[in-house]
């Protein structure tokens, strides 16, 4: 089976603002390579959740998979056609079957239309329904994602922030998309709103063939809604596996730490360990080798130089770690099925 | 007695309805060294329940206070200004979710550092600073002898927080009030604020009003927590009863709404409707639109707020009825 979305080899590079000195040398600003060659691939009906710190890149994916953000090389292919070198017509096709749903909920929406004519212009622009449709179609829309229809002639600022997430979404369903990429759809939200979306997206995600890549830094999130999942730092993949084995049995050292890290939900729970140290790395300032030897607890002198390391097999899931032995037959793209 | 006891603030706005004002008759006691947890989610009040009690409401805006807040056998609303200078910075500290607003992007963080040591303590210069490379070290501040002469712009957001935190312990105050401290943060930044805070309880005996919306900073940290929502404190415990034995249907379902409890594959128990407008207020318990055990005594009736066990307070009309699996 060929993946709906396979991302291969990607990498997104930023200008980078430079110095003062570098500016008055007319010295080129040097490049932030903020993804940093990742391999991903997600089949139909696959839940996928990256996750990682501020800064790691997460976004930056998601963004260039729509073309939002220009890649700087790679591929990205999407039912076997490079979204990157897309000419406008089949561009349009490729985002009435993908769609991205966005972290800040008012943001996203155009706050000088009403939900009903944001909902009629994604169905007018893909041509998806007769005019005459718009209406009713609308409206089941709405019933869909859990909104009264006594909304659908409010604007963004005469809702919660919690109804425009199911609007954002809407929005997304409203072309029939096949993949939904979601960019922290929750973080904004309340604690009691955030579980309201998140299973308004699991009981869409198990009610059709949708796929969702959900970006996220929290890992319940990702532990609830994905079956499999990829961390991600400073713009490399370091660990990709199923959920449960990844989360249940972290295999690489940042993997190990970031759980560590997450303050535990129970009465007997103590201050979160801290076998890491420092702060998220500054995308300009890459070290060579690994690129978290600098923070990480197991570092070995040849953790330290040369490239980065290659992934290996270990229990189940891909770790790209020196700790572990090289395996001779570990893919270096793809997916373990 | 308590080091801070909060009685019956209520806070009204503006235009604000005095008989259903935006917090309402809020009430509980920190004693020294303990960490108490006010957990909340957006527009619960928790951050103007701190501000009122501190008198740092921003100005231009029209409110009304009433109540005590007792610190130290000190009423912070009734004393002179004079005399809130003394104290802050002093004998309470501040700490803020976003470091970089807070800290003065013209002064160097050892500057800012010194400047309460100076004023309260009546240090030299000479002194203050290196009191100030003192206190970044003991915050986790690499270089502090370097870092001592940077501007805020310099560092980033979890040193940012390290010096706010430096410079609010400088004079070794009773009281730390840190208003959501680590939210801004990356969880593994995080682990590492929380971890100083409860060194720094444990070392100098510091009382911390923790205020945040997530409740594993909470389970983490705290020793008691109150539980505010539109306003009112639902339910005040210490935090392994008030995890292991919730009564008020709001804190059950914030419990169970965590997505690290969530049970893959099975709908996650989420709190229908939403958080209610300050400027319409529900009557009765402001809880009751969005409860599911609401009865018609909720919609109408003063809540009184009981408690439940020695270390447990409650206000919910029906809490002898419910009980809640944890």
């Amino acid at each position: 089976m060929s993946a709906l979305l396979a991302i291969d080899d990607l990498v997104v590079t930023y200008r980078s603002s430079g110095t003062l000195s570098q500016w008055l040398s007319r010295q080129a600003a040097p490049r932030i390579r903020a993804v940093d060659g990742v391999s991903l691939q997600l089949f139909k009906g696959d839940s996928f959740g990256l996750v990682g710190e501020s800064g790691c890149g997460k976004s930056t994916l998601g963004r260039a998979v729509f073309r939002l953000t220009p890649a700087a090389s790679g591929t990205v292919l999407f039912d076997g056609e490079n979204v990157l070198t897309m000419s406008r017509r089949p561009l349009l096709e490729f985002r009435r079957r993908a769609q991205m749903v966005f972290q800040d909920p008012f943001g996203s929406l155009n706050p000088r239309l009403t939900v009903f004519e944001t909902l009629s212009e994604v169905l007018e622009v893909h041509n998806v329904c007769p005019a005459n449709q718009r209406r009713d179609r609308v409206l089941s829309l709405l019933q869909r994602v859990g909104l009264s229809a006594a909304l659908a002639d409010r604007k963004a600022h005469g809702l919660s922030g919690g109804q425009c997430q199911r609007v954002g979404i809407a929005r997304a369903l409203a072309v029939g998309a096949e993949l939904i990429v979601a960019d922290e759809p929750i973080s904004a939200l309340d604690v009691s709103i955030q579980a309201q979306i998140l299973n308004l997206l699991g009981e869409l995600q198990r009610q059709g063939d949708l796929t969702l890549l959900l970006i996220a830094h929290d890992l319940g999130v990702v532990r609830y809604l994905c079956q499999r999942v990829a961390v991600m730092y400073l713009g490399r993949i370091v660990e990709e596996g199923p959920v449960e084995r990844v989360f249940d049995d972290p295999c690489h050292p940042y993997t190990q730490s970031l759980i560590e890290a997450i303050p535990r939900m129970s009465p007997d729970a103590g201050v979160p360990g801290q076998s890491i140290q420092g702060e998220p790395p500054n995308p300009r300032e890459r070290p060579e080798g690994c690129p978290f030897h600098p923070r990480c607890p197991k570092a070995m002198p040849e953790c330290k130089s040369g490239l980065p390391p290659s992934a290996r097999e270990v229990r189940g899931r891909r770790v790209w770690c020196l700790l572990y032995p090289e395996s001779t037959n570990a893919p270096q793209s793809g997916t373990i099925k | 007695m308590a080091l801070l006891e909060l009685k019956h603030l209520t806070v009204a706005f503006g235009k604000g309805d005095l008989t259903n004002p935006a917090v309402d008759d809020v009430s509980f006691a920190v004693d020294a060294g303990e960490v108490m947890g006010l957990v909340g989610e957006s527009g619960s009040g928790k951050t103007v329940t701190c501000r009122a009690m501190l008198r740092l409401m921003p100005p231009g805006l029209h409110h009304r206070i009433s109540g005590q807040a007792i610190f130290d056998g000190k009423d912070l609303l009734a004393t002179s200004e004079r005399e809130l200078q003394s104290l802050y910075g002093k004998r309470i500290g501040m700490i803020f979710q976003n470091p970089s607003s807070y800290l003065d992007p013209l002064s160097s963080i050892g500057q800012q550092i010194a400047e309460p040591l100076i004023y309260h303590e009546g240090l030299s210069r000479r002194n203050a600073r290196a009191r100030a490379i003192e206190l970044l070290r003991q915050v986790g501040i690499p270089d502090p002898r370097h870092n001592v002469d940077a501007f805020p712009h310099q560092f980033s957001g979890g040193m940012r927080q390290r010096a706010m935190i430096a410079a609010a312990v400088a004079c070794q105050p009773d009281l730390l009030i840190a208003d959501e401290p680590t939210t801004a943060l990356d969880v593994t930044v995080q682990a590492q604020i929380l971890r100083l805070l409860m060194e720094l309880r444990d070392r100098t005996g510091l009382a911390i009003v923790l205020i945040t919306h997530d409740l594993g900073v909470i389970a983490a940290t705290c020793d008691t927590v109150a539980v505010m929502y539109a306003g009112r404190i639902m339910e005040r415990a210490t935090k392994g009863e008030l995890i292991r034995h919730p009564r008020h249907p709001y804190t059950a379902g914030l419990i169970r709404s965590q997505p690290s409890r969530a049970r893959k594959g099975r709908p996650m128990p989420s709190i229908e409707g939403q958080l209610p407008d300050v400027n319409s207020l529900p009557k009765g318990c402001r809880f009751h639109p969005r409860c599911a055990y609401a009865e018609p005594l909720c919609r109408t009736g003063v809540v009184a707020t009981e408690p439940v066990g020695s270390d447990h307070l409650v206000a919910c009309v029906r809490w002898r009825e419910l009980e809640f699996a944890a």
